[in-house]
């Protein structure tokens, strides 16, 4: 359980990321009817690449039926159906790439303007050079933490929205076409429906403990890294400007070389977490397809399932147990997110203190303009 | 002999070091610095400040002093008071090394403790790199 906990987020990183959220409500709230727009239209592009995704997984049935039937004029229909539907995939892929980017673009856009024009406001930049805590490196939050606190949630709100609908989906083409299956039991018979969607959810739940268990510290030494790479480019910009004397030098030297290797440390212990979680992750890349080819031999061997619909369950197979890793897939992504959004979310808050000390001090707020 | 730089990292072999060079620089009247090299830390301690939400900057900067701190209670203890105590980062040759340049250490001692046989394997002994790439003399003690 302490993987969920440390992907989902406390109350108090909840707390710590109002600032983030209120600004980009605030950003959305003026751009009310493009947000809308491109919402409506990236789900509309994920309900059709659902559907192309059912058609391509009726239309494998069809092809392995045909080829078990040694039947020529049924292949040909088949291999010509596969051209639009290959066409409509492709461009349903690229046009889905259009969409996130536009969206991603957009909300980058709108949340950067606004926190550079408080930024800028009164002078402000030069007050909180240096002189806020938890607010260093002002330049890299704007570039590089705006871009990955504002890419990363329309990918992965995406990708659970598609995770979501292509699991309840194919639910429904594992429960009919897979139907259940008799296994005999002390003389007499079992019979198990729907035995295949209770088999990919004991599976998924099967490999997603085991990552849970084998993964667990993955989120935090992430997040740590991000921490102590912004340390690293803090310790370094301490170098800009005229040279000190060589005492002051000499201690910044030192810092720049412990946050190195503080740097160098975390990720060191990420390569060992990430070669932990590929054992499993790749362990499931080459075990689902089997396990779901064997899960449906007894019924193809006793005559109850076509090849077709052997393929056709597999896939479907795969493909629940793929959206069901929706979290194990992204966990890094998610710490990423949640890294950046904090370091925006600080430079945030640090800005609405200085416009609140302005607005008790009018006058040093515009003599600074 | 006027400068010696003996490397410490608070083991068995580090306080040998250490002794040998207060011998060292008793004999020879010279003054001794002591230099640490940090980062000496394990996955299980990295994975508990992960876990919460430990500052490991300053986790590795507090091992660091109290390694020195120790080292310099036992030198004075031996009779011979340390004239600075040193903290680097990185790879520990190279910051040994680095140092002895920048304080123009006449002499630099330090224990044969490596590190693991792999990594020794990979990257080679301290104190064999420290002994063939130093400037002045080396003093390894077993």
């Amino acid at each position: 359980m302490r993987f969920f906990r440390q992907v989902g987020l406390t109350f108090e990183q909840q707390q710590e990321l109002q600032p983030f959220w209120a600004s980009t409500l605030a950003v959305w709230r003026a751009r009310r009817a493009a947000v809308h727009a491109l919402g409506a239209f990236m789900i509309g592009i994920v309900l059709l690449q659902l559907l192309v995704q059912v058609l391509l997984n009726l239309w494998n049935r069809n092809f392995f039926d045909a080829l078990e039937r040694r039947d020529a004029h049924a292949l040909w229909v088949q291999i010509e159906l596969f051209v639009p539907l290959a066409a409509g995939s492709i461009l349903l892929a690229a046009t889905s790439v259009w969409g996130r980017m536009t969206a991603q673009r957009g909300w980058r856009e709108a949340l950067t303007r606004h926190v550079i024009g408080r930024w800028l406001a009164n002078g402000r930049y030069a007050r909180l050079n240096g002189m806020m805590h938890g607010t260093e490196n002002p330049e890299y939050r704007i570039a590089s933490d705006i871009r990955v606190s504002t890419d990363a949630p329309v990918d992965l709100a995406l990708a659970f929205f598609a995770s979501i609908v292509t699991a309840f989906t194919f639910f429904g083409v594992l429960w009919t076409v897979g139907g259940s299956i008799d296994v005999p039991l002390f003389g007499g018979t079992l019979t198990i429906p729907g035995y295949l969607v209770i088999g990919v959810i004991l599976y998924s739940t099967l490999m997603s403990g085991l990552m849970a268990v084998v993964g667990h510290h993955l989120a935090g030494v992430i997040e740590r890294l991000n921490q102590s790479d912004a340390e690293l480019r803090e310790a370094a910009n301490a170098f800009r400007g005229e040279p000190n004397a060589t005492a002051a030098e000499g201690e910044k030297r030192t810092e720049l070389s412990l946050k190195l290797q503080a740097a160098l440390l975390w990720w060191r212990e990420l390569c060992w977490q990430l070669m932990r979680t590929t054992l499993i992750s790749h362990g499931n890349s080459l075990l689902a397809p089997v396990v779901a080819w064997v899960l449906c031999v007894p019924k193809y061997l006793s005559g109850a399932m076509t090849l077709g619909e052997l393929t056709q369950t597999a896939a479907a197979f795969v493909t629940v147990q793929s959206a069901f890793n929706w979290l194990v897939d992204n966990y890094q992504r998610l710490a990423d997110w949640r890294s950046s959004a904090h370091r925006v979310s600080t430079l945030v808050a640090a800005l609405d203190d200085l416009a609140e000390q302005e607005k008790a001090t009018p006058a040093e707020g515009t003599q600074r303009s | 002999m006027k400068r010696i730089l003996v490397a410490t990292d608070g083991s068995d072999g580090g306080n040998r070091a250490l002794d040998a060079a207060v011998e060292l620089a008793a004999a020879t009247s010279a003054a001794l610095t002591i230099v640490t090299i940090g980062g000496n830390v394990t996955g299980t301690d990295l994975r508990k400040l992960a876990d919460h939400g430990g500052d490991l900057s300053k986790s590795l900067q507090a091992q660091a002093d109290k390694v020195l701190k120790q080292a310099a209670v036992r030198a004075t203890r031996l009779g011979q008071r340390p004239a600075a105590l040193r903290c680097e980062w990185g790879d520990p040759a190279e910051a040994i090394l680095d140092l002895a340049r920048r304080d123009k250490a006449d002499a630099i001692v330090l224990g044969r403790r490596g590190r693991g046989r792999l990594s020794r394997l990979l990257m080679g002994s301290v104190s064999q790199k420290v002994a063939s790439l130093a400037p002045c003399t080396v003093v390894v003690v077993p």
